[in-house]
């Protein structure tokens, strides 16, 4: 009885062996292919996620992320941040430069692509389609550079025609009420044509069918608008409020770190200018750290928040 | 079909043009005043009679940016970013999006979530930079540039979808016929691929050009910095003297061009842009398209 059941084992698992063999054989190209990408993700983008571990430490450069030397600091920096009465600064300028991007820059995105829509000569509308979207290929420098240039205190053009107006200079990008427009006005002129796109290509999916029963209805293109095409694209619109809602907390630092003095700290500081400061200028690495984390935590539990209450309301859902 | 115009349709016709065009020339005015400022007379530049059109050419400043020995090392350093950070960003997207699009890869969800978290999660600037600067040695390395821009999830996402949307049969046939797995990637996948490698080379390569915060990250050393922090360092931070060289020896009229090179530098670095723009354009939207959707 034993010697079969033996030589059946035997059997299966040679056929095991090779089925796994052929397996291996049939995998490992992938695997191959995947050296570098999984090389990249893992150094780059996950070993700097064990990084955030400094934000509890007092880090000094040159220390290993962990390990048994680590100067554990608990909850330090956080308390300190929140003792700092300029954390309250931070916060409320990275929320008003939000805020106000959400309230102008999106809906006008939005009426760009609606804009769009109404040329009715085809060659015109690609001309259009195609000269809006040439600011965001032009980098944030260059944007930045042609503000400093033409808001220039000595020979800009604008303070330049407010001589001949008669009135007095004003010097833009040292004055704080002055940061606001121009960081929104410039994004708005970068980003508009751009981010119309998604809603270019909401609209091209409705149905003509709804147009025509429309007209033959009576109905005018300014009612279409709000009784067709806006509804259409309702979907589209609330994927991207949210978005744009979970990245609150976020600001492009990359222009606010060009385009900011001094000066203007008191509106233009906002938290991922701060912890750039912090971190590379006065080397406080942990401090810095802290706020990347506090940031990044509240994004994360925003964007989860308005895609549960977005379900609730509307069933359209990121995930 | 004809329908006759109404009284409402022309007006409200009226209101879109001239919407359309006037958004049209806020979108080109600033881009077309850069460029008029850095040719015209550089009198006429300082006198504030330019405010559209080039008055009087002079090409000087221009000339003057491009013969500066530094302008060209950095420049050169802007198309070396450009170019070897794409060919690689590219090479990289794409292996990882292929067996992520594979049924037959076992891993493919595993591997999809670990590329998916990047998405929403990372280190912040201090520990990359610690990461990518320290223990991986690459401070004061062109390389760090590259490293880090390498892929992202998105670009990940949006080749994997394509890859996914080609049809099986050409695979499968391949595989009969004995190809093996890298043979159907490089000679069959491939060649069917080219709209969306032509949509990641456009967005990388824009991104390298236009890159600067890296650079400013990482490399300490001047003749390896990109055209975008020399742009910073002339125009934001107002450095003239750098841009002129020797500032003891400035005539009148050098001093008059001082106004003209913080534009003709602008023009010198958004030129090739301009040039590849009509013909990158005509696809552009379709291109842009395919990310738009699947998002």
């Amino acid at each position: 009885m034993k010697k079969p059941a033996a030589a059946g084992d035997a059997l299966s698992l040679e056929l095991k062996r090779s089925h796994r063999r052929a397996r291996i054989k049939s995998q490992s190209p992938y695997w191959v292919m995947l050296i570098i990408p999984m090389l990249f993700f893992f150094l780059v983008r996950y070993w700097p996620m064990f990084g955030l571990s400094i934000a509890f430490q007092n880090y000094r450069i040159g220390d290993a992320f962990v390990s048994s030397h680590s100067r554990w600091a608990g909850l330090k920096w956080f308390q300190m941040l929140l003792k700092n009465p300029n954390f309250f600064r931070l916060v409320r300028n990275t929320l008003v430069l939000n805020i106000l991007s959400i309230l102008i820059a999106f809906p006008l995105a939005i009426g760009f692509a609606l804009l769009l829509n109404e040329i009715r000569i085809r060659r015109f509308r690609n001309l259009t389609a195609n000269i809006s979207l040439l600011p965001y290929f032009i980098s944030t420098v260059v944007i930045v550079a042609i503000i400093y240039n033409v808001f220039s205190v000595d020979d800009g053009l604008v303070n330049m025609i407010l001589v001949k107006l008669g009135r007095a200079k004003i010097n833009f990008l040292a004055t704080s009420s002055w940061f606001r427009p121009l960081y929104i006005g410039s994004d708005i002129w970068q980003h508009t044509g751009f981010n119309a796109v998604v809603f270019t290509a909401a609209i091209a999916g409705i149905d003509p069918n709804l147009y025509e029963a429309a007209a033959l209805d009576g109905s005018t293109r300014l009612k279409n608008i709000f009784y067709i095409t806006i509804p259409c694209i309702l979907p589209t619109i609330i994927i991207m409020l949210l978005l744009r809602i979970g990245s609150i907390m976020t600001v492009g630092y990359e222009k606010i770190i060009l385009m900011y003095t001094p000066m203007t700290y008191e509106v233009s500081d906002v938290l991922s200018t701060y912890a750039y400061r912090a971190g590379l200028k006065d080397q406080k690495f942990s401090l810095s750290t802290a706020i990347s984390l506090i940031n990044s935590v509240v994004n994360v539990a925003l964007l989860v928040g308005a895609n549960r209450l977005t379900k609730k309301i509307s069933d359209t859902s990121l995930w | 079909m004809h329908f006759q115009k109404t009284f409402g349709d022309r007006v409200f016709d009226f209101v879109v043009y001239f919407l359309v065009v006037l958004i049209i020339v806020i979108t080109l005015y600033p881009l077309i005043y850069v460029f008029s400022m850095a040719i015209s007379d550089p009198i006429a530049a300082a006198r504030g009679d330019v405010w559209f059109l080039p008055v009087g050419i002079n090409l000087t400043a221009v000339r003057k940016v491009l013969a500066d020995p530094q302008v060209i090392t950095y420049y050169g350093n802007t198309i070396w970013f450009t170019v070897v950070g794409t060919i690689c960003g590219v090479i990289t997207t794409s292996l990882c999006a292929y067996p992520l699009s594979r049924k037959e890869f076992l891993h493919r969800k595993l591997i999809t979530k670990i590329v998916m978290v990047t998405m929403f999660f990372n280190g912040g600037i201090i520990p990359t930079y610690i990461v990518v600067g320290r223990f991986l040695h690459l401070y004061n390395s062109r390389w760090a540039i590259i490293v880090c821009a390498l892929t992202t999830a998105w670009y990940v996402m949006i080749s994997r979808s394509f890859f996914e949307s080609l049809p099986d049969e050409i695979i499968e046939s391949a595989r009969i016929d004995g190809a093996s797995e890298y043979r159907i990637f490089g000679q069959f996948v491939l060649p069917l691929s080219k709209p969306i490698l032509a949509v990641l080379t456009l967005y990388m390569g824009v991104g390298h050009w236009n890159a600067y915060f890296n650079s400013m990250l990482y490399l300490s050393d001047r003749t390896k910095q990109p055209l975008a922090l020399y742009i910073r360092s002339v125009v934001i931070q107002n450095t003239l003297s750098s841009a002129l060289g020797n500032t003891e020896a400035l005539t009148a009229a050098e001093i008059l061009s001082a106004l003209q090179l913080k534009y003709a530098v602008i023009i010198v670095s958004v030129l090739p842009m301009l040039v590849i723009y009509p013909f990158i354009s005509k696809n552009l939207e379709k291109g842009l398209m395919i990310g738009a959707v699947k998002g």
